[in-house]
């Protein structure tokens, strides 16, 4: 199959994905009860914004109707309107987007490398003391909430050696400009981005001392070992270059994971991205804002992997078979 | 030949002695026997109901006679709570899993036995589900239905079951070709009774194993949802107290332990079971 015909293939895929998101949205709402229009207008709505609701989500008309106007306004980019914050939905998640997809990178980024690393390090010694202790450590982060994961480092470092901020992006009333700015934010990062990569690293790092294992006992490692290579070339150049496609796999994999983490992380350090406006429109009962928080998110994490996906076929024919 | 009862112990006595070849997975079961306990005998050991506010006067220290393990911001007892949070845990994360269990088999059974056009509806459903993160369905879910701590297992249950549902299908898909599913047909059985009693019978270890796991994954989902304030404030609950407990970060930091503690431990220990129950039934797998 050409790289082409499996992209054409692999976004067909995603269409009913994206299906679905709606439709769990759409009847999301007809699952409240009592009257949805009422539910979206917020409990203190005037019987006039009930009335607005009603007439622009077409409410009283039949459901067919109902969702392909609900299923219009996505199209449009129009995800409702937050009676709560007086604004549409969409503006409040652009705003907030960029700070989550920082988040989101550097956790990734943090735990590809260390996990990576770690994992190859543990897999050149089997069975050795770090291996196990890695082994163990990583087996434990698989167990723990992430959201306790950040509530344990503000405790350790921010409560008991304040040494990170325990919340928000950057400080109040700083008015830091530039690179003091940058630095600044970058600070307000570092307990956020561990917490959000803790369970990632220990994926990364399990998948990549798998599959370390089982290259390190192939011939050609021998070989390259009889020839005199040196160890840290043997495991960094020449296995750790075949095992890199099931870390990948698993980076595509996890998108979704990691968004999930990213709204409890947020809501932990007060950060203020996408997952932290869900946590808040949650307390507030602003429904159009969980149910538009909801479908962006969902549509991008479902983009997010079909991207991923499409990135590895161009990179390894071998997985469009 | 042995008999029939000899037979069933003799297997037994095999699925012990691999299982605790494992080691973590018999610590495993060691934690998840005693948090049974602990959830079955909750009334007998606590101290106080959870719930109820102001037993003690607020944010009472560890250690303090009375409260072993202090009061929260609400003056409720920590030790209570925690000790219920066990059974709310064990409850939501068995039965969700247990109806993720049999909507998954169910799913999987008739769409790897019939394949076709019926295999490609229930699989693309499935796939869907695998790339929504479930925890934003749940959370959505909840927030519009109402968060009591029936829907959040419902909930939770309802969207378990893709992974069972494709090992499930996968399994019945290479089974269903074999000899013995032959030979049954031509003893005439009949399509159900060939999947339920020929192929099903094979298929429940490996379904067994991904439902303990499931219980982790359920376990950790409600405690999101409820960190996240999606809790059932009727039930004493491990999520609402580090919700909680975050308010007070620096006035009272202890009350972000036990909870945390406690919910790893659990969510390790099905795990592990999971793991131990792996090697013990199929055996195998491992040698693969």
């Amino acid at each position: 199959m050409g790289f082409k015909q499996y992209a054409v293939k692999r976004v067909l895929e995603a269409i009913p994905a994206i299906l679905g998101v709606l439709v769990i949205g759409f009847f999301a709402v007809h699952l409240t009860p009592g009257d949805p229009a009422q539910y979206i207008a917020g409990e203190s709505a005037s019987p006039d914004e009930v009335a607005f609701v009603t007439e622009n989500l077409g409410l009283d008309k039949p459901l067919l109707t109902q969702f392909s106007l609900y299923i219009q306004h996505f199209l449009h980019g129009d995800l409702g309107y937050s009676f709560v914050q007086a604004q549409p939905v969409a503006d409040l998640i652009w705003q907030r987007l960029p700070n989550t997809i920082m988040l989101v990178l550097c956790a990734y980024a943090v735990a590809l490398v260390f996990g990576v690393m770690l994992g190859v390090l543990a897999a050149s010694k089997p069975y050795s003391t770090f291996d196990n202790v890695t082994s163990i450590l990583a087996l434990t982060a698989y167990g723990m909430p992430g959201f306790w994961v950040g509530q344990l480092l503000i405790l350790g470092l921010a409560v008991y050696l304040p040494i990170f901020p325990s919340n928000g992006m950057s400080s109040v009333r700083s008015n830091l400009l530039g690179a003091d700015y940058v630095l600044n934010v970058a600070w307000h990062l570092v307990l956020p981005v561990l917490t959000l990569a803790l369970v990632d690293l220990a994926e990364q790092f399990r998948i990549t001392r798998g599959a370390m294992l089982e290259i390190l006992n192939q011939d050609f490692v021998t070989t390259a070992r009889a020839k005199g290579v040196s160890e840290g070339k043997v495991l960094f150049r020449h296995s750790l270059r075949n095992a890199l496609l099931p870390v990948i796999t698993i980076t595509g994999l996890r998108v979704g994971s990691v968004f999930t983490g990213a709204i409890l992380t947020e809501t932990v350090f007060a950060w203020p991205g996408v997952g932290r406006l869900m946590f808040t429109s949650v307390f507030a009962r602003d429904y159009p804002m969980i149910l538009g928080c909801f479908t962006f998110i969902s549509v991008l994490v479902v983009g997010a992997s079909l991207v991923t996906d499409l990135c590895y076929a161009y990179l390894d024919p071998r997985i469009r078979y | 030949m042995m008999g029939p009862k000899n037979d069933s112990l003799a297997s037994l006595n095999d699925f012990w002695y691999r299982y605790k070849k494992n080691k973590a997975a018999v610590m495993g079961l060691v934690v998840g026997t005693a948090l049974f306990l602990i959830a079955i005998l909750a009334p007998v050991i606590a101290p106080f109901n959870p719930i109820r506010t102001l037993v003690g006067p607020v944010f009472l220290r560890p250690l303090t006679p009375g409260y072993y393990l202090g009061t929260d911001s609400l003056g409720r007892d920590v030790f209570s709570e925690l000790v219920y949070g066990t059974r709310t845990a064990l409850i939501v994360g068995i039965v969700a899993a247990a109806i993720g269990a049999a909507v998954g088999t169910v799913i999987g059974m008739v769409s790897g036995f019939f394949g076709g056009i019926v295999d490609d509806v229930l699989m693309r459903i499935t796939e869907m589900f695998v790339v929504i993160p479930i925890f934003f369905i749940a959370l959505v879910i909840v927030s519009f239905i109402g968060q009591n701590v029936n829907n959040v297992i419902m909930i939770i249950g309802l969207l378990s079951w893709p992974v069972v549902a494709r090992l499930t299908r996968a399994e019945f898909l290479s089974l269903r070709e074999r000899e013995f599913v032959q030979a049954a047909r031509v003893d005439g059985a009949s399509e159900v009774s060939i999947m339920l009693r020929e192929i099903l019978p094979n298929v429940l270890p490996i379904i067994t194993v991904a439902s303990t796991l499931q219980i982790s994954s359920a376990i950790l989902i409600e405690a999101g949802l409820s960190f996240l304030g999606l809790g059932d404030s009727n039930v004493a609950d491990w999520g609402i107290m580090l919700q909680y407990a975050q308010s007070f970060i620096y006035q009272a930091p202890w009350l972000i332990l036990l909870p945390g503690i406690a919910i790893t431990l659990a969510t390790l220990a099905f795990n592990e079971i999971g793991d131990g129950l792996n090697d013990a039934l199929n055996p195998k797998l491992k040698e693969r």
